[in-house]
């Protein structure tokens, strides 16, 4: 087995390969450029890049295609979770006080301000695949933070995969390619966000995905409150839930970091009651008080020894 | 790449939706996100329901979050798995506006592993991002 870490995307990347070959390290040494030239398209903290410009300027034509397959990703995201999860809310969450990388955030002394984008504004981006153009409506910036991270573990583990089973995991939303070479799984641990050096618990998979979404981190003072960065859109501040942290098992990680935000933003009843009837995902949340729920395919993917069936650690 | 002046973006607007697509492009039949009945094309293994035997019991609150403090000192939480209810009736997904001109390919829930014995050490961990 080899690995590499390195940052990227505001984040810790790990990339490896569940075999020891020749030319394993020549491959996982290509990681952290695939990550290099994927944000110069898509991060909203660059003024030069693509995404920076298509904001600027409203219109883009033709878009590459790394941008172009994330701003339809994060379309898919807004029409299947029906608009909760939108990459239309940059100014929101500039006006909440996220305005430059996480690592660089300084407390805010001024009160955060409320600004909203008309409701649906997702569904007036105006994409044609003939030519890749995208034209956003008047007054909407994008910001991909809920959908690149995603998407880019799920290429990286593409890419990897002929060259043997292979895991990225880019700030805990996690890829992987299938199961090892003597058949075992990829061992994941769920981090507790209140004991965040402690584990909730042990998920093990083949292939497919695992993401968190969770307002434990991502935060910082602004005037006398807390903001952090899961905007809800119906009210364009920050979400005010039950849910501390949501995490999501599915076909893709993609699609698990979009699942995990709308649990979060659903608060946990209704988000698990959303997660149970999509067949292809399984979740459990976090409440503020420590409780623990699951769905009821959870326990699929949990490790659980033979004698003790059921049981959470 | 074009990269029009700001007063393009103005005029762009002013012509109005003609380079819109239309949802026939859509396959929403194959998207990962799909609403699905449960079906033998799925092939799902049977889902084994358990039932924990430990008693339920529910943590204390634990105080507000301190402010600035990066390493919180909490005690150890308790867990107690709640089983969720029993899913709603499967719904229809509504039809996509015509902005959304690439489905995501097909997906199916991910195998359901062979656990080994004793608990392996996690390659990695899955947390809010870091």
């Amino acid at each position: 087995m080899q690995q590499i870490t390195f940052r990227a995307m505001g984040c810790q990347i790990l990339a490896m390969l569940g075999v020891d070959t020749a030319d394993s390290s020549g491959v996982l040494a290509q990681v952290p450029t695939w990550f290099a030239a994927w944000e110069q398209h898509l991060s909203r903290f660059l003024p030069d890049s693509e995404l920076s410009i298509l904001n600027h300027t409203g219109y883009l034509s033709p878009a590459s295609s790394t941008l172009w397959e994330v701003v339809q990703l994060a379309l898919n995201h807004a029409l299947h979770t029906k608009g909760l999860v939108t990459p239309t809310l940059l100014n929101a969450l500039e006006a909440a006080g996220y305005n430059r990388s996480f690592e660089t955030l300084q407390p805010h002394r001024a009160m955060p301000q409320v600004v909203a984008t008309a409701e649906n504004a997702w569904q007036a981006i105006q994409c044609d695949p003939s030519s890749r153009t995208i034209r956003l409506p008047a007054g909407v910036r994008l910001d991909l933070g809920g959908s690149a991270k995603g998407w880019a573990v799920d290429q990286a583990v593409q890419r990897l995969a002929p060259h043997g089973p292979a895991l990225v995991d880019a700030g805990g939303d996690i890829a992987v390619s299938g199961a090892l070479a003597d058949g075992s799984v990829w061992p994941i641990g769920v981090a507790n966000p209140l004991m965040p050096d402690d584990q909730l618990d042990l998920i093990l998979l083949t292939e497919g995905g695992i993401a968190t979404s969770g307002r434990d981190y991502r935060r910082w003072p602004c005037g006398d409150r807390w903001q952090h960065h899961l905007i809800d859109p119906r009210t364009h501040t920050p979400a005010v839930t039950d849910v501390l942290s949501a995490t999501v098992v599915g076909p893709a990680a993609g699609q698990c970091e979009a699942a995990a935000k709308t649990i979060l933003l659903l608060g946990s009843e209704p988000g698990l009651a959303w997660l149970e009837e999509r067949a292809t995902f399984a979740g459990m949340v976090v409440l503020d008080d420590g409780t623990v729920r699951a769905s009821s395919r959870w326990a699929r993917y949990r490790w659980q020894p033979s004698h003790n069936i059921g049981a959470l650690c | 790449m074009s990269r029009p002046s700001p007063n393009k973006r103005a005029a762009g607007r002013a012509t109005g939706a003609n380079t819109l697509i239309t949802a026939a492009s859509l396959a929403l039949t194959v998207s990962g996100w799909a609403v699905l009945a449960r079906s033998e094309a799925e092939a799902v293994q049977p889902v084994v329901q358990v039932q924990s035997t430990a008693k339920v019991e529910v943590a204390p609150p634990l105080p507000p979050m301190p402010t600035l403090v990066p390493t919180p000192d909490w005690a150890k939480v308790p867990l107690r798995q709640v089983e969720a209810p029993a899913p709603p009736p499967v719904v229809a997904t509504a039809v996509p506006p015509p902005n959304v001109v690439v489905p995501p390919p097909a997906a199916v829930l991910p195998p359901q592993p062979v656990a080994p014995e004793i608990p392996p050490r996690p390659a990695t961990v899955t947390r809010s991002s870091r």
